[in-house]
């Protein structure tokens, strides 16, 4: 039985320590990493026109893709007639978008995991749920990007799914007050992209001075990024206390990518993203992508042992953060925890080209 | 002006767009101004306020422009000869200027202006402080040359087919700088049938180094290493002639030998200067070099991401070598063991071919070699970044100016 398995059928995706991690984790990676290598043609390329090593004693010392090289290029290590969907994430438009390769088996497998990491942190009851977004975006099937497929990741975590935003994104009082007396002594689940929670719901029930209360143990959960918060000069403590003073108390960040749906890191009681047991991060320096200590800011790797359809075990991403440590979080998880602070500063565009792109 | 122009140049004010239109379609050339000595004097004075700046040392190439203008010939016999025609001005040009941190339009705008056209010049909206150095610059060089208030307007509009249309019906050039993308969009776009059209698309540049020229002395001279450094630092390597592919020529004993000496030289002098790189850079790289093996084309034997970055190329007949460059201090290698093996690997987007150690007769070998569009400049190391008045194979001179023919 594969690692994954094992760890699904535990209760706690967050118990693995690192005598154990460094042994397992790391051959399980290299079976999938060795998985991919044989069946996928540009993987093995990059392997071996780099003289990377597959077997190596150490997790540092892996190869790692760039999370961008997936919107470059093809990456799959099944044939066409096992794919089962193909996940593109939500670049801004012009922008290439990455493509997500998966059959039926990995596809299954990110669900189960996903639930198992969300449902440590809401318990077993499934929650009456508010999503912050509007029904429409997951409508269009076509356009199955990194949005609609977290809010259909996460909306089996909830029952009674509403969804508060309409077609412009703009919240509907109406029905967040219809939400909220139906639901007076049930703990609800919230979930949303951070600028939407922020922006469309937060700001707008400040706006409407309406006065409200979530009921107690309500858990809001969200993801996506800063970036688009960044001139609002919001950060996690300030959106945190804003809820916390609405009576939710329970704010969980999460920080993932569409290269590894499913691993999520997840926000700890203690304000850190948390490596489970499906999955490890490395900082690495921002010039030479060599492995930095922990407490020191560098690049992002982030390793999962899901991607078993396409070779997005080891991914470099573009964010920076900083792993605090590893197995002592106050928290009590085991595994990683770390702070992510933001997106990689892009190179300059110089030159002669691209009169359009004004 | 409540349209869709905002004017960077502020000599004239315009009640609408439809009067800018009425008053581009009335200006007039003076067939007297080839060569136009007023603009001479103005181009003089523009440049010369450019290398009277201090702020000027921010902007390296602007102080090469200024130079430029202020040392090159632009006008020689071979291209104003006046035997059994006259030459003048073309007329009313309109060019098109790539939105980045780049003023290499300004070169050919202002030589439209020295043959004594008017420039009608589009500018990107971005801001950026270069451009904003040269507009004043511009600006206050215009504040004391009449005419050329009227020859050299600046303005900016949102992409909109209809208004370049409109502007290209009423020229008698159009000049575009731009990525592939633009030229084809503008292109697409009609315009005055009399009107002539200079492109700039997306170019490529490599340099090609004879290695017995290295092992000769066993070192590289100073000014060759300075040189190949200014050519692919400044500009972070994407300026189109800067080269990103060498191609080394010789025996292979000789090819690894000199590579070796080249390399290690190259690597001292950048631990010695300071470099422009950034994290940008090297991810890009280390994208670039992800995106080379993953597609067989390169083989990578550093393990570091270092910088520079070297990729020996696998396969050099795949278009991706050229087109996923992105410059920032990445270089793919090739060896070669004759001219004619060199010949064979020219690509028609091949721009500058800047060498060490090529005597005249392998350059005319090498080009007499070539069967295709490649290459259209031919210079020593260090010099590739240098403007010429030809420019991609056009003589900007002969094109921004006609001959009428009299017998």
């Amino acid at each position: 039985m594969s690692l994954v398995k094992n760890i699904l059928a535990q209760e706690n995706p967050y118990k693995m320590d690192f005598a154990i991690k460094k042994i397992e984790f790391l051959k399980e990676l290299k079976k999938l990493m060795n998985f991919h290598y044989n069946n996928s043609s540009e993987f093995r390329n990059f392997v071996s026109n780099s003289n990377y090593n597959l077997n190596v004693n150490h997790i540092n010392e892996l190869p790692f893709i760039p999370a961008r090289l997936f919107k470059l290029m093809d990456l799959r290590s099944i044939p066409d007639e096992t794919v089962f969907k193909v996940m593109t994430s939500s670049g801004t438009s012009g922008q290439a978008v990455s493509r997500i390769y998966l059959d039926k088996e990995s596809s299954l497998i990110q669900t189960k995991v996903l639930s198992q990491i969300i449902g440590s942190f809401l318990g077993k009851k499934r929650r009456n749920m508010l999503i912050i977004d509007s029904q429409s975006i997951i409508k269009d099937r076509k356009k199955f990007n990194a949005r609609a497929a977290g809010i259909l990741g996460f909306s089996s975590f909830g029952k009674h799914h509403k969804y508060l935003l309409d077609d412009n994104l703009n919240l509907d009082i109406a029905e967040l007050k219809i939400a909220l007396e139906q639901n007076e002594n049930n703990p609800l689940l919230i979930f949303g992209f951070t600028f939407l929670v922020w922006q469309q719901f937060y700001q707008c029930i400040q706006d409407s001075k309406i006065d409200i209360n979530f009921p107690k143990d309500t858990i809001l959960i969200h993801g996506g990024g800063w970036k688009r918060l960044h001139d609002s000069r919001v950060d996690n403590l300030r959106f945190k206390k804003s809820f916390n003073e609405l009576g939710i108390l329970k704010v969980h960040d999460y920080y993932g990518m569409i290269e590894q749906t499913g691993s999520i890191f997840v926000e700890c009681e203690k304000g850190y993203l948390h490596c489970s047991d499906y999955s490890d991060i490395i900082a690495r320096d921002e010039l030479t992508l060599e492995a930095l200590n922990f407490n020191e800011q560098g690049i992002l790797q982030v390793l999962s042992l899901l991607p078993s359809s396409y070779p997005g075990n080891s991914i470099l991403t573009e964010d920076i953060g900083t792993i605090i440590g590893e197995d002592d979080c106050k928290c009590g998880k085991k595994g990683k925890y770390f702070l992510v602070s933001g997106r990689m500063k892009q190179s300059e565009v110089r030159g002669c080209s691209d009169t359009r792109a004004v | 002006m409540s349209g869709k122009f905002s004017f960077i140049t502020n000599f004239h004010h315009f009640d609408s767009d439809e009067d800018f239109f009425r008053y581009v379609s009335q200006l007039k050339i003076d067939n007297k101004d080839f060569p136009c000595k007023k603009a001479e004097e103005f181009v003089k004075n523009f440049s010369q306020s450019i290398l009277l700046d201090q702020h000027s040392r921010t902007f390296p190439e602007l102080i090469v422009l200024a130079n430029f203008f202020k040392r090159e010939k632009i006008f020689l016999s071979s291209n104003i000869s006046k035997n059994k025609f006259i030459q003048v001005p073309l007329g009313k040009t309109f060019h098109i200027a790539p939105s980045n941190v780049d003023t290499i339009f300004l070169y050919s705008s202002l030589i439209a202006l020295l043959c004594g056209n008017i420039c009608l010049i589009r500018i990107s909206s971005k801001q950026n402080p270069q451009l904003d150095f040269v507009i004043e610059k511009l600006n206050t060089a215009l504040s004391n040359h009449k005419l050329m208030q009227e020859r050299l307007l600046l303005f900016n509009y949102e992409h909109d087919a209809e208004i370049t249309k409109r502007i290209s019906n009423l020229v008698d050039s159009r000049v575009v700088w731009g990525g592939d993308d633009t030229v084809r969009q503008i292109r697409s776009i009609p315009m005055n049938p009399l009107a002539r059209e200079i492109v700039f698309p997306n170019r490529f540049s490599l340099t090609v180094v004879k290695s017995s020229s290295i092992l000769k002395s066993q070192i590289v001279s100073k000014d060759t290493i300075k040189g190949f450094f200014n050519d692919t630092n400044y500009f972070n390597q994407q300026a189109c002639s800067s080269p990103k592919l060498i191609i080394w020529l010789g025996s292979d004993q000789d090819n690894s030998q000199a590579r070796n000496i080249f390399w290690n030289q190259y690597q001292s002098f950048i631990s010695a200067n300071i470099t422009n790189d950034t994290p940008g850079m090297a991810m890009d790289r280390f994208v670039a070099s992800s995106f080379y093996t993953a597609n067989d084309l390169v083989f990578s034997n550093i393990s570091k991401n270092d910088y520079p970055m070297r990729l020996e190329i696998k396969d050099s007949s795949s278009p991706l070598i050229r087109e996923s460059h992105p410059g920032n201090g990445l270089f793919l290698e090739m060896e070669k063991n004759s001219i004619d093996g060199i010949a064979k690997e020219m690509r028609d987007i091949d721009q500058t071919l800047s060498h060490i150690g090529l005597s005249e007769k392998d350059i005319t070998n090498l080009v007499m070699q070539i069967t295709n569009r490649g290459v259209d400049k031919i210079v020593p190391v260090g010099k590739a970044l240098d403007f010429n008045v030809i420019w991609d194979g056009y003589d900007l001179v002969e094109q921004f100016s006609r001959k009428i023919v009299v017998n």
